[in-house]
């Protein structure tokens, strides 16, 4: 049994089609608000499906992107560990040329595939997928931003995505405190510190 | 109405607990510090007073239209009727628990100058009358039961406070620090959900339920399926409820409510609707009939009756739990604290599109103005939970028809006279056809796009033959109104019968059909035959006089996976061995 899962009712104005049941997961692409035209939601909505795995990259600044980027890391980062990130980038509007520039920041180092293009006329709607490698420098909460850059006539657009990413001690604070331990009655215990004011 | 609110108050009582109990081994220990000093010149202090809070950070929905959890707002709450143990330092024994009362109190008698710590189990258990056991455990860890532990200390020759808090572990940028608020905020929706049967009903025994969280609970692909090993890694598909069966597979996952934790996704523990939802659902199984068939639902499908009224009340549940009728779901999207959410009171007009029997949105809105004392339109009446519950654990779970809407407003007629006719008129004002003293919805004329589909229960008589048809349009498949077709008969006396179902066989591009035929008594299963073929029987041996059902449909509408057949008319025929 299922039950109501998340979907952006005020914003999007559509009937309320609320999806549930297993596997429904929220579908950030088509609920981001924004004064895109239908067709524009039609192509994300699309690339949604066929990226399912995936999460949407925090768009920067305006509505309005020539492009939705979305991502997926499968292994867990590790400090000093190259980890792959698998990157989706959807033309939602057509475009000359399209250029992707990734960047680390603080305790994040790009060390192959930094870059996507140029590509002349990416056909819209069609996903296309990218794996860059990273390197985290040190423990944290970290952004790997895809830095999108199309024209279009004589125009330029710059938009910027965010990805963000855990690297160690806090996803395993996040998870896990200590290792499940048996207490004296024999029953597995999961133990939270907590906060302790004594009087 | 007030003094029905008192009343349930005063009921409420009942249930907030002091329970402190000193375990045998206190207060005498041979550790050698019971008795010590700190009462110089008196007889020797065996043991002390260890008392305090016990809380957990409430993080709310922002009030506005898909704000998400705000955790600048977040509160110190309660953490009540949750047990409390003193536990040796050394060796971790237990020195003395106790259970938090309704303000997360807490006292424990526990040996003077022992070295000791105090730890909060994410349980609320309680024998005797009423009696439950709800427990938070951990499915990517061996089912572990969260705890809060504080630290070492001594409790000294005279009585102290200590309180403990359990922290959301949100730090402005994230979750860095451990959640240790989440099994805590988990237990209060369900302490409020226990709390609201106890209201109606105070001797109350429940059915051990756990909740199972984890911070790695994720929804996972779009073709997630929950088993026991992927439930295992965190992979849950969704927030849901698992009844409890006879039998269980290998496979099959504990029973439970699961309950989603990714921060960077999807989390529930401080969404109280949907963890209440999931709890009526347990609530309808445990003391009701859930005869749902699961599966994928929105507020704009037509549904299979059966799962339009569980969906529907599990939504009207979690708002009569938490008095609130705008029900609130919360998620990260696009990295952003956002949330969806629809109020239970503002009622499916009689021009929406998809009203009726089908409609989860149509049924939510009644049971919760069935409830409630709002007044609303023709919304008049206000039967709190009582009359609900007793519907609920009566003529809906011994009932012979489906748990659907139809047993459930006629039951309720019944119990509250004085309130029938704005019960009728609610409900017809969903376009739902009510016929006094009818479960199987026998007044019905919301075709539900098909006319095919009424009566809802075909009538078939002994040496007698129907033709029913499983269908795909307009509604869809898997659980969608049209796929199943519903037959029902009569026995006046013992009998040996059997119940056949043939499909068409292939043409003009369908394959052959492949009808399934289940005969249900009461809500059991008397007979099934799912096996492939264009033709099924069913034999029932000494089948005692009664109202049985028939439930037919084409597997292939039922399980899309390779393709749907769509339109396909099956014969039924009952006979006598």
């Amino acid at each position: 049994m299922g039950r109501l899962r998340f979907a952006e009712f005020a914003l999007a104005a559509v009937a309320a089609l609320v999806l549930v049941g297993c596997g429904d997961s929220p579908d950030p692409a088509a609920t981001v608000p924004g004064p895109d035209s239908a067709q524009v939601a039609k192509v994300r909505r699309e690339a949604a499906t066929q990226t399912e795995n995936m999460v949407a990259a925090v768009a920067a600044g305006k509505p309005g992107a020539p492009i939705d980027v979305r991502f997926d890391v499968t292994t867990k980062p590790r400090l000093g560990e190259p980890l792959e990130i698998k990157v989706a980038v959807v033309p939602l509007s057509a475009v000359a040329r399209l250029h992707v520039v990734f960047q680390g920041n603080d305790g994040l180092t790009v060390t192959s595939n930094g870059e996507l293009g140029p590509l002349d006329k990416p056909k819209v709607g069609a996903i296309i997928r990218h794996v860059v490698t990273v390197v985290p420098r040190s423990e944290g909460v970290f952004t790997l931003s895809a830095v999108a850059v199309t024209e279009e006539g004589d125009a330029n657009m710059s938009r910027s995505f965010a990805m963000p990413l855990i690297v160690g001690v806090p996803d395993a604070a996040m998870n896990k405190t200590t290792s499940a331990a048996k207490d004296a009655t024999g029953q597995s215990i999961q133990s939270l510190p907590a906060v302790e004011t004594p009087h | 109405m007030i003094a029905a609110l008192l009343a349930n108050a005063a009921r409420r009582a009942v249930v907030i607990f002091l329970t402190f109990t000193l375990l045998t081994a206190c207060g005498g220990s041979g550790s050698g510090n019971a008795g010590g000093g700190g009462n110089p010149g008196g007889p020797p202090i065996s043991t002390v007073v260890v008392s305090g809070r016990v809380t957990f950070d409430r993080v709310p929905i922002g009030p506005g239209s898909g704000q998400g959890l705000d955790f600048a707002a977040a509160t110190a709450a309660a953490a009540r009727a949750v047990t409390v143990e003193a536990l040796a330092q050394s060796g971790g024994a237990v020195l003395a628990t106790g259970v938090t009362d309704g303000s997360g109190n807490y006292s424990l008698t526990v040996p003077a100058n022992t070295s000791m710590q105090l730890r909060v189990k994410a349980e609320m258990r309680r024998t005797g009358t009423p009696a439950f056991t709800f427990r938070v455990r951990d499915n990517t860890a061996s089912n572990a039961l969260y705890a809060l532990d504080g630290a070492g200390f001594d409790s000294g020759a005279a009585s102290s406070q200590r309180d403990l808090h359990a922290p959301s572990g949100w730090t402005g940028a994230g979750y860095t620090n451990p959640r240790a608020a989440a099994p805590f905020a988990i237990l209060d929706t369900v302490y409020r959900a226990y709390n609201l049967v106890l209201t109606a009903a105070p001797n109350t025994s429940f059915l051990a339920l756990d909740l199972f969280w984890s911070p790695g609970n994720r929804a996972g692909g779009g073709d997630c399926q929950a088993d026991r090993t992927s439930i295992a890694t965190g992979v849950i598909c969704t927030t849901f409820y698992l009844a409890p069966v006879a039998n269980p597979g290998a496979d099959r996952p504990d029973s439970g409510i699961y309950i989603l934790g990714s921060a960077n996704d999807d989390s529930d523990e401080f969404d109280q609707h949907v963890i209440a939802h999931e709890w009526g659902h347990y609530y309808q199984q445990t003391f009701s009939r859930d005869d749902s068939v699961g599966g994928p639902h929105g507020f704009s499908d037509r549904l299979d009756f059966r799962l339009a009224f569980s969906e529907g009340w599990g939504n009207a549940f979690s708002a009569m739990v938490l008095n609130d009728s705008n029900y609130r779901d919360s998620a990260v999207v696009a990295g952003q604290q956002r949330s969806f959410g629809f109020d239970l009171e503002s009622n499916p007009g009689a021009t929406a599109a998809s009203i009726g029997w089908f409609s989860e949105n149509s049924i939510q809105s009644l049971l919760w103005d069935f409830y409630d004392d709002g007044v609303d339109g023709i919304d008049t009446v206000a039967l709190g939970f009582t009359p609900i519950h007793e519907v609920m654990t009566t003529e809906l779970r011994s009932g012979v028809a489906f748990s659907t809407i139809y047993p459930f407003v006629d039951a309720l007629r019944g119990r509250v006279p004085a309130a029938d006719a704005t019960i009728a008129a609610l409900t017809r004002n969903q376009q739902i056809g009510l016929q006094r003293g009818d479960a199987f919805g026998i007044a019905e004329t919301n075709a539900g796009g098909d006319l095919r589909n009424l009566p809802l229960y075909k009538s078939i008589s002994l040496g007698g033959a129907q033709r029913v048809c499983s269908t795909i349009a307009p509604n869809g498949t898997i659980n969608k109104v049209g796929v199943y077709q519903f037959l029902r008969f009569d026995l006046t006396t013992t009998n040996n019968v059997s119940v056949s179902v043939q499909g068409p066989p292939s043409q003009a591009g369908l394959r052959d059909a492949d009808p399934d035929v289940i005969v249900y008594r009461a809500g059991k299963v008397v007979g099934l035959n799912d096996d492939r073929g264009i033709s099924s029987a069913v034999s029932i041996t000494g089948a005692a006089p009664g109202t049985y059902l028939i439930e037919v449909y084409e597997y292939s509408n039922v399980d899309p996976s390779a393709g749907a057949r769509g339109d396909t008319c099956i014969d039924v025929a009952l006979r006598a061995n």
